[in-house]
Formats: C-alpha cells, structure tokens, sequence
C-alpha cells in the first residue's frame, strides 16, 4: 500500500506532499486530459468512406483515424500546444480537395470540433497517378463484404480489389492496343481508385450520380461473399456492377454484371488481378470507345471513327457467345460509326 | 481604455528603442565580421558594456566640479542606465508573455480570381530576411494559421502577403503576436483601385 494511502496523520509530512501533489494535477489544466473528436465526412450529401483526419503540430500531419462506410469517424486528437491558439486539422481523400479547419480549444486545450457534418469538395485535377478530372478513372465504390468476409479488413480488401481490377483492365487495354491499328486516346492513363461515396450495389441511380460527380469513365459496386466456413477455406464470390458513366446517343447500355470467384486466402493483387474475369477490360474498353466517339461526333474526324471501328472490331473477335450484351452494346456502336463514316 | 492602449503604445516604443539600437550592434558585427549573434546574446553584451558604463559616469558626475563635464557625465550615465534597464525590462516582458508560435491572419480586398491558397505568407525578421513559417489555409475561408518558432526577444518584424500580382506588407507589433490577435492584412492587387 502507499504512504498516500495511509492516515495522514500518522505522516503528515508525506501526505501534506501528496495532498499538494493531487492538487497540481487536479489544477493544471489539460495535463492528462484526453480529447475527442467526432464527427462525419460527406460529399454531396452522401457519406465518405476512409477519409483521412490529420492534424497538424509542428512536423508533418499525423494520422488520427479514417472515416468508416457511413463517413463518420471518432478520433483522439493531441491538446493544443502551449503557445498555440488553434489545432489545425485535415480532412483528406484522394479526387477532394483537402479540407482544412481551424479548431478553437477549450479550457481543458482540446480542439473543439462542431457539430456541422464536414463537406468535401471534388479537386479539379488527378491525382495519385490516376486521371480523375479527366474522365479515364474507373471508380469503385466499397464492396460490401458478408458471410465470413465481413470479418475481414474491410479496407483493405478493398484496397486489395482496386488494385487487381485497375491490373486486370491495364493488361487487358495493353493487349487491345497492340492488336489495332490506332490509339484510342490514352490508353495507359487509364486509372481505377476507390469512390468516396458509400454507394450500394442495388442503387443504379446513385451510381451513376456518383460516376458524374466524379467525371468518371465508369463505377462499379459490388459485393463480396465468403462461404468459408471453420476450417474450410471457400473461394469468394465477388458480383459487381459496371456503369459506364459517358452517355452517348447510339450507346444503349444493359445492366451489366460480372461475377468473379477469387481464391478465399489470396491477398496478393496481382494474382487476383489474373484471375479476375476479361469482361472487366472488355467493359472499359466500351467505356472508352464511348468517350471517344462523343469526342469524334464533337470534331467530325473521320480517323477517330476509323480508329474506333477497329477497336470495336478487335473487341467484337475477343467476345465470347455467352457475351450477347456485350455485343448488342458493340454492334450499336459499329452501326454509329458506319454512319458517320458513310457521310 | 484609450489611456491605457495609449500607455501601451509608449511603453512599446520604448522597447522597440532599445532593440533597433542592439540591432544595430547585431547588423554592424554581421557586416564588418560576419558574426550573426543572436538577439538575447548581443543584449547581454550592451547591457554588459553599458551597465559598468553607467556606473563609471555616475561616479565621474559625482566627482566632476566642472558643470558642463558633470552634465555631460550625468547625461552618459542616463543614456546607458535608460538601454540597461531597456534591455532587463525587454526581458522581463518576454519571459512574463513569451511570443506566440501560432499566429492568426486574415487577408482582405482579394483582387478578381485571387484563390487565398495561391498566396504566399511569410514573416521577416528585422534584416527583410524570412523565417519560414509554416502557413496552413482554412478551407472556404481568407484565413491562415501561420507557425513558426520565435527567438526570444526578436520578434518577427513584418508580414508579407503576396501572390500573382497582388502584394501586402504590414508592421508587427508586440500585441499581434502574444495571441488572441487576428492580423488583418489588405491586399493590394495590380488593377484593384
């Protein structure tokens, strides 16, 4: 047992010093205080998933938390320094514009964050490598995971996912390209990054608001099952959404959806991204086809459509017969091309 | 109120007296010997100086029976008894109320198409020299946290705004930087009237 413990009477001494020691920390203020501070990130009225919140002493940002699929987050900020009159505190995503705040303290030096929800900007340019703003970014909004997957990382399978996709399209653009006789825009600039908004995999509309908002070449949701059960691992059934976001007159879209099997305990994304299935570079390359003819429809030049008629004819050889959808969407766009180079 | 604001300002200007004459030192040593002494240490080398200085004059005062040499003793003593305390209150007032190392700004009268973000905010010492400071833009907003590490007794002298033709320069004064202060600077852009 302590001495602080024991009568003070017995020693007066020592407990008059723990008395006066109890009291320092009772009146400095903040000393071993913890602060909190929650709150949700939104973009259009909808949530943002894994948001970053930083704050902002002397050195570089530090990491606080990530905002979960409804856009909240709960994090543990540092007090204010000594000398400071604010925390500094940001709110980032990769597509946004960072979001900076300055957070008044308290009494106790926390920063004090409002209630207010805290509203993202979409950034004008690309960035981390991808073409955002371009319109050459695939997006993917978060995969919803259940049966044993739920109880995965969620962000990193999904990280995981974007990865493979954004390999499997790439590899299957690249060998598009060396097969025709033209380049159909950038091919190599083509990216795919997660989607901010938490959008469902049922919700068509909000898809394809969120493909816009973003300027994206396409969306895809999804979700993710996993029949594993104790001590059998089961492949995971992945069933995804693919929005084409361009809207061009002679390209009528069908709901198109890809069902993938991925091995249950594969983690590495470039595996994954060989297994996943062909109809994902055959779907972007629909997607790209479509922005190129909006931009040759725009200038009427003749060797972009014949450029584009030899695309979609190199990707009309690749289909398979169980494409049928695929090769309505082609055939629309062939007729339109034939069309415009007739004239 | 006014009085005391008042007040405040001479006490000030009192301060600032005494720190331009020791910036003078500091300037004269880092242009004839290349010795950049830090404001506190070329402090404690006046007030070395000047306090046995003061002392020496006050005794010739009291011995001189001439009157012209006993004024002129009186007035060396006064000189450098006034920078001696000067200097002990400049310290005194910095060890009491150190400066902040956050400072709040706001810029006002952006010209047309002038994103706050573009602009560039530093702090000057006394020689126009920068100290660096880290400048942090709220979103939506004119305002700015600007971060930076004081020395004691030298104050950041200036701030300066200045961005795609568009430019500001405004004197600090003790109070914009002991906190609770936000410094407003209006921006002067080419065209703007």
């Amino acid at each position: 047992m302590s001495r602080c413990a024991q009568p003070l009477l017995q020693h007066r001494r020592t407990g008059a010093l723990c008395a006066a020691f109890a009291i320092a920390l009772a009146t400095i203020p903040g000393a071993f205080a913890e602060c909190s501070a929650s709150g949700t990130v939104l973009y259009n009225s909808g949530p943002v998933n894994n948001a970053e919140i930083l704050e902002v002493y002397a050195g570089d940002p530090v990491l606080l938390g990530k905002t979960d699929p409804q856009g909240k987050f709960r994090v543990t900020p540092s007090t204010v320094p000594p000398r400071w009159t604010k925390a500094v505190l940001i709110v980032t995503h990769p597509g946004f514009n960072q979001l900076t705040l300055a957070l008044p303290m308290g009494a106790d030096r926390c920063p004090r964050l409002g209630s207010e929800p805290l509203n993202l900007t979409e950034s004008g340019g690309g960035g981390g490598g991808n073409a955002a703003g371009t319109g050459l970014t695939l997006f993917v909004a978060p995969y919803q995971l259940s049966g044993r997957a739920a109880t995965r990382d969620v962000a990193a399978f999904n990280a995981t996912i974007v990865e493979a996709i954004y390999l499997n399209v790439q590899k299957f653009l690249t060998q598009m390209e060396e097969s025709v006789t033209g380049p159909l825009g950038d091919v190599d600039d083509v990216g795919v990054r997660p989607l901010p908004a938490a959008v469902f995999f049922t919700d068509a509309e909000g898809i394809r608001r969120a493909g816009s908002d973003a300027h994206a070449l396409g969306v895809i949701a999804g979700i993710a099952v996993d029949r594993s059960a104790p001590g059998v691992v089961a492949p995971i059934e992945l069933r995804s959404r693919f929005l084409v976001i361009p809207q061009y007159p002679a390209f009528q879209e069908y709901d198109f959806q890809i069902q993938d099997e991925l091995p249950g305990n594969a983690v590495d994304p470039i595996a994954l991204g060989d297994r996943l299935r062909d109809e994902w570079g055959k779907r972007a390359t629909i997607a790209l086809l479509v922005r190129a003819l909006r931009e040759a429809n725009e200038t009427g030049d003749k060797r972009q459509f014949r450029v584009i008629r030899s695309w979609i004819i190199g990707l009309r050889s690749r289909l398979g017969p169980e494409e049928a959808l695929l090769a309505r969407e082609l055939e629309a766009l062939k007729r339109d091309v034939e069309t415009h180079l007739s004239q | 109120m006014q009085a005391a604001t008042e007040q405040m300002g001479s006490y000030e200007q009192v301060l600032e007296f005494a720190a331009g004459l020791v910036n003078a030192v500091r300037t004269f040593l880092t242009n004839t010997v290349n010795i950049d002494l830090p404001m506190w240490l070329a402090q404690a080398i006046v007030l070395a100086l000047f306090l046995p200085l003061c002392y020496v004059f006050m005794r010739r005062a009291s011995k001189q029976q001439a009157f012209a040499k006993r004024v002129a003793a009186w007035a060396g003593a006064v000189v450098t008894g006034a920078v001696s305390l000067t200097i002990v209150m400049t310290w005194m007032t910095y060890w009491r109320q150190p400066l902040f190392e956050q400072l709040e700004g706001e810029v006002s009268d952006l010209g047309a198409n002038v994103e706050p973000a573009t602009l560039q905010v530093d702090l000057l010492d006394f020689r126009g020299q920068t100290l660096g400071p880290k400048v942090q833009w709220i979103s939506g907003s004119t305002h700015f946290l600007l971060n930076y590490n004081p020395e004691f007794a030298d104050p950041p002298r200036l701030i300066r705004v200045g961005g795609t033709g568009c430019k500001s320069e405004r004197r600090l004064r003790r109070q914009d930087l002991v906190g609770g202060t936000v410094i407003s600077i209006a921006l002067v852009c080419a065209g703007s009237p």
